[in-house]
């Protein structure tokens, strides 16, 4: 169904595949940059896959003035004013940034800060607030496949003040190009694969289903569970398999552009909020949830639910289940697939085998109704319905 | 080129319509707060000074709601308020002020901008979905909103504060 209004943007360019790393200077010269600054993390650096980027845009033109690679799982306000000054002071200008969705998420903000001339994010919290602004070359390369962040709209960082996660949110943060390098996953470890390439489904079936969807959205969504369906355990059992991971960061990608243009639900809600509150990894989180919060939100979204098997479980499955069975059967298959990769890897599946605590349910509970992403779920929330997810979680 | 004299005309009743409904809207908050305890629990969690500016289209009518010692009030002005809305135009904001779109549905439609925390605003979204439901008759309410929460306030009090603030 088409829906009355809907708004899509999808406007950075996209690199993916072989070599696609050492097209990135001639795209920093499409965009008129020189000197480049590379955000990554220490981790990053010490297995040399920074080492891979610097070597692929280090030419004639191009000169790499300043990397910053202090950048921690949770980026802070702090840290990014800390790189926005770094940035002023090598005279830089461009952003480079080569890391999981905490380093692009600090780059956005840091992006951000500059182009509208800040010297504090704070000043620009809020929801499609900003303008245009100046205009700083920007290229993301992902290092998971999962966050999506090198094709979203939004940032997530934390204000350490408060210990509170604050979401910025603009189309004017999407990087100018995203490059998709098999190289670049190829060292995440298998557990680290199950738990982002359940994000990255738990992004595609969210964004097939909640109040943003459109049909923009939906192509991508379709598309990202095919892959994974075809592509996540393969990468997590041979994660040297160039051709699965490069299968798996176009996932994410294409994920990450459904949940850009729809947003995400019930699922992130309590995920971000577990983050916050028990330092559980984010795909982790949406793993465990996944099930117990699409069975919550069956009654509204049967239909949707029963299209997403064909999707999910193949044709086969689809033609040979019946109508009324298949919004069932899609739960099924995810929890299937949670049970396969704890297996393989150790995939934890409830939130017993996490760090969350039952006396926090109810801070986590709070702080889920208080989410930006509870607002698109289609089904309205309470307190006692989180309180109900969380026990079914444990 | 002018703009026609049709649209001029919708702009201008629209504008009218919406400066009512605004004004119903807060007394809709002050008397939710008054009788509807999980309003009361929402806007008592609102730190004191707290407050939001909900306008339509950059230059046009405007609510702004602010929290103190005595309640809630409606100051003229209000700088640097802790949740700015803005609706994007005038016809973004009809459609939720007469009841044909939810708060969720035009957050989802990018109807308006946000400026400030979006889990602040999490509260007075709430708050303005119960409000919606004992301004608004339920055949309107049932459509828009997710689920039409329960009025447990009396309705005649509620709509004689509404009306006649008292």
């Amino acid at each position: 169904m088409i829906p009355k209004y809907y708004e899509f943007q999808n406007s950075s360019k996209i690199l993916s595949g072989e070599f696609a790393l050492e097209n990135i200077p001639s795209e920093l010269n499409m965009l008129g940059a020189k000197k480049v600054l590379i955000l990554s993390d220490k981790t990053l650096e010490k297995i040399g896959t920074l080492q891979v980027v610097i070597d692929a845009i280090s030419t004639k033109d191009i000169e790499i003035v300043g990397k910053y690679t202090e950048i921690p799982p949770d980026s802070s306000i702090e840290i990014i004013n800390e790189i926005t000054k770094l940035y002023k002071q090598l005279d830089c200008d461009s952003i480079v940034a080569v890391g999981g969705g905490s380093v692009i998420d600090t780059a956005k903000g840091v992006r951000m800060t500059l182009s509208q001339q800040k010297e504090n994010i704070l000043e620009l919290v809020g929801c499609e607030m900003i303008n245009y602004g100046k205009h700083i070359p920007f290229v993301a390369i992902p290092t998971t496949s999962g966050t999506g962040s090198e094709a979203t709209l939004v940032a997530v960082i934390l204000d350490k003040a408060r210990n509170m996660k604050m979401e910025f949110i603009s189309y004017f943060l999407l990087p100018d190009v995203s490059v998709l390098d098999p190289r670049m996953t190829l060292s995440l470890p298998a557990k680290t694969t199950a738990s982002t390439g359940m994000d990255a489904l738990c992004h595609a079936i969210e964004a097939y289903t909640c109040l943003q969807k459109n049909p923009m959205s939906d192509a991508y969504a379709i598309s990202a569970i095919e892959i994974i369906r075809d592509n996540l355990i393969k990468a997590v059992e041979n994660g040297n398999d160039k051709k699965v991971r490069l299968a798996m960061a176009n996932a994410s990608l294409m994920a990450g552009v459904s949940f850009s243009n729809s947003m995400v639900g019930v699922i992130h809600a309590i995920g971000h909020a577990i983050g916050g509150v028990s330092h559980v990894p984010h795909g982790d989180a949406m793993s465990i949830l996944m099930p117990h919060c699409m069975k919550f939100n069956k009654d509204k979204l049967k239909d949707e639910y029963a299209k997403l098997l064909l999707y999910i479980a193949g044709p086969e499955v689809y033609a040979n289940t019946k109508y009324e069975d298949r919004a069932d059967k899609t739960i099924e298959n995810v929890e299937n697939m949670l049970y396969k990769l704890n297996k393989i890897c150790g995939l934890p599946t409830k939130l017993s085998q996490t760090n969350v605590k039952k006396e926090d349910f109810k801070e986590i509970a709070k702080k889920a109704l208080d989410d930006g992403a509870m607002i698109v779920n289609p089904k309205q929330v309470d307190f006692e319905d989180v309180m109900d997810i969380l026990e079914k979680a444990f | 080129m002018k703009i026609s004299v049709k649209r001029k005309l919708k702009i201008k009743i629209k504008t009218i319509i919406s400066k009512i409904i605004l004004f119903f809207l807060f007394r809709g908050f002050k008397a939710t707060y008054k009788y509807d305890k999980r309003v009361r629990n929402e806007i008592d969690n609102w730190k004191e000074g707290f407050s939001i500016k909900l306008q339509i289209a950059p230059n046009g009518s405007c609510l702004n709601i602010k929290k103190t010692k005595e309640g809630l009030i409606k100051p003229k002005e209000i700088e640097n308020p802790n949740i700015a809305i803005c609706f994007k135009s005038i016809d973004a904001a009809f459609l939720v002020l007469t009841g044909r779109l939810a708060v969720s549905g035009a957050y989802a439609g990018h109807r308006f901008k946000l400026s400030g925390e979006i889990s602040e605003a999490m509260s007075f979204v709430r708050c303005v979905d119960i409000v919606e439901a004992y301004l608004f008759p339920k055949f309107i309410t049932k459509r828009i909103l997710k689920e039409v929460p329960k009025k447990y306030a009396n309705i005649i009090t509620t709509y004689r504060y509404v009306l006649f603030n008292f």
